[in-house]
């Protein structure tokens, strides 16, 4: 005879969790171990007891109440998504607006604009440049003329 | 041997019938087939298919969710958070375990933050904890009401870990496989810790057992 397998088998081969030669094995020993046989009665008596346990039931009124919470939740599962998907729209129609302004008043610009402006605009960003009293504006006039190695810093 | 008549001793779970299922519930369930089909339906967006998912499974999930908690009020606030889980993550169910499985997941797991949820509620608080269980008694009311009290008083003083696993094989019948689905852990913690909580529980009830 094996000696007498754990508790912790015993309540696992009460489950039907052992199988093979080692379910032979205990079942050979239970049937004629008494502390064994008497823990498998325990297990089982608990379960009877556990079976008598209080069994409580939903209401009606709380059954009705549960399937409107549902209703609720899903209602706003709905109006979230119409949030959302209101929110996408909102945003690419104001995107597709701007767009729209930005393509034009460049259109429009380079309608407008008379051939002049840009040379009138280099000439200033020049005189500016050559107005300079900074050293870094002095070496970078300096370094712009041709032949101009003397450079006199003020 | 023992092993064996033990599926004759179960005690089946009796199936109780709604009686007075929501009317569209009612209206969806003679229409639609299984629970899987019950489920890609409202997956689809068919609201009444969910409710009729609802009918199914609202009673033994209230059932789990008071033994689970302890009391009616709060079983039933899980049960809808359970629903309203289940609603928003319909496109989750991979089809592993069956429907009542996945729910009975998602119910532990509103529990486990429901758990969370009222701890740090009282930690600031001078409040006795609802989760504080009553004794249990010494057996006077055998055969009676006090037997039943006592049973969910005993439970409800285990840990939640070991108070899980019991309802859910003694209760619900569910396999090793299942149980481990529905908790997330291995079969060898399920067995441990089954065995575990019977111990304990036995101890605990001990007056009405021999």
């Amino acid at each position: 005879m094996i000696p007498c397998p754990t508790n912790e088998e015993l309540s696992a081969y009460r489950d039907g969790r052992i199988d093979g030669t080692r379910l032979e094995l205990i079942q050979r020993h239970v049937a004629i171990c008494q502390p064994c046989g008497l823990e498998l009665s325990r297990l089982s008596a608990l379960s009877r007891l556990l079976a008598s346990a209080l069994r409580p039931q939903l209401s009606q009124i709380a059954r009705h109440r549960l399937h409107d919470k549902i209703d609720l939740a899903m209602e706003r599962g709905l109006i979230r998504f119409g949030w959302s998907l209101s929110g996408i729209a909102a945003s690419v129609l104001l995107i597709g607006s701007a767009l729209l302004m930005h393509v034009d008043s460049v259109r429009r610009t380079a309608e407008a604009a008379p051939p002049w402006l840009g040379v009138a605009a280099s000439s200033d960003a020049d005189a500016v440049v050559a107005n300079a009293r900074t050293p870094a504006a002095a070496l970078y006039l300096a370094d712009a003329s041709p032949g101009s190695s003397n450079l006199e810093l003020p | 041997m023992l092993a064996r008549n033990y599926t004759a001793e179960k005690t089946e779970t009796p199936n109780v019938e709604p009686k007075g299922p929501h009317p569209e519930a009612k209206l969806a369930e003679t229409k639609l087939a299984d629970d899987v089909g019950l489920l890609q339906k409202a997956a689809a967006g068919d609201g009444r298919a969910f409710h009729a998912l609802l009918d199914r499974h609202m009673d033994r999930l209230y059932r789990l969710a008071v033994t689970f908690v302890g009391n009616a009020a709060d079983a039933e606030d899980l049960l809808q958070e359970t629903f309203a889980g289940a609603y928003k993550g319909l496109d989750g169910f991979e089809g592993r375990a069956s429907v009542g499985t996945w729910l009975t997941r998602i119910l532990v797991m509103q529990t486990a933050r429901f758990r969370r949820d009222r701890k740090r509620k009282q930690m600031g608080s001078i409040e006795a904890s609802e989760f504080d269980a009553p004794s249990v008694g010494h057996g006077s009311g055998v055969g009676g009401v006090d037997v039943r009290i006592d049973i969910q008083a005993a439970l409800l003083q285990l840990s939640p870990a070991h108070r899980e696993v019991l309802v859910l094989r003694e209760f619900e019948q569910m396999s090793y496989e299942e149980i481990a689905e529905v908790l997330g852990v291995p079969q060898g913690t399920v067995e441990s810790r089954l065995y575990r909580a019977r111990a304990e529980l036995r101890e605990k009830l001990s007056a009405y057992l021999p």
